[in-house]
């Protein structure tokens, strides 16, 4: 049984990463730093050896609600409410995304596709995996190793010619 | 199998009254992924999804709430720029 949780917990990680990283290339995350503390903290991750179109994702993901909050409260709404919990996560990242000095598309698509996305999975893997999930994928991006992750979130926005 | 159980009819109401009522009041058509400015679709349709399903659960849905959401909506999408502005200072 151990087996079958833990498997549910790994695809779910990949689901949330693949879309919250996606998402948040698509709406040019690591193009520009959209506030001074981003531009610090990707200057520093270059200083360290990393990518700095990565090291702007990393530091946008830090300084306001993008996707990868946006799929992590969607999740979390999930759990409690069922879709519309989804719909009103959006709503609401959308609020803290303007309170970030962000336009704020990012953070609300992102979590609209995480609610279709759970909505889709929700007869094989319950929500409260995908909370977990985010959390691991949160964590392999800003945890693990910043060099590495910065230079494949770099070349993962080349291969999608978003800068 | 969640979808089927809240009043689907409302949800479609609200975003459609308020895409009619977008382009009465001549929002913007075009998506602009850098500008503040809201335009037709965003952020309209996500306000009124998430006002519906806030007001699902507070109150219980009826006709009324959503010709209502779908007429304040696109009114907060046309001045969102003055109520959440984004800001000049540390801004790249």
């Amino acid at each position: 049984m151990e087996v079958i949780e833990l498997i549910k917990l790994i695809s779910a990680s990949i689901i949330c990463w693949i879309n919250f990283v996606i998402v948040d290339i698509y709406f040019g995350l690591p193009k520009k730093p959209g506030v001074s503390g981003a531009e610090v903290i990707g200057s520093k991750i270059e200083k360290i050896g990393g990518n700095i179109n990565g090291g702007y994702f990393m530091g946008n993901i830090v300084c306001s609600p993008d996707a990868s909050a946006g799929t992590l409260m969607a999740s979390i709404f999930y759990y409690v409410m069922g879709v519309k919990g989804g719909l009103i996560a959006s709503m609401l990242i959308f609020i803290g995304n303007r309170l970030c000095n962000d336009p704020g598309y990012a953070g609300s698509i992102g979590a609209i596709t995480a609610t279709i996305l759970m909505y889709a999975f929700s007869g094989l893997i319950e929500p409260k995996y995908f909370i977990g999930g985010m959390v691991i994928a949160i964590f392999t991006i800003q945890g693990l190793y910043h060099v590495w992750a910065s230079k494949l979130l770099g070349n993962l926005a080349k291969k999608l010619r978003m800068i | 199998m969640v979808i089927f159980m809240m009043d689907i009819y409302y949800y479609v109401i609200s975003v459609m009254v308020s895409v009619v009522m977008g382009l009465i009041i001549k929002l913007p058509l075009k998506l602009d992924k850098e500008s503040f400015e809201g335009n037709l679709f965003f952020p309209t349709i996500f306000i009124a999804l998430g006002l519906t399903s806030i007001v699902e659960f507070l109150f219980g849905l009826n006709i009324i709430f959503s010709l209502f959401i779908g007429l304040i909506s696109p009114i907060f999408s046309k001045y969102v720029n003055i109520i959440f502005p984004g800001v000049e200072y540390g801004s790249y």
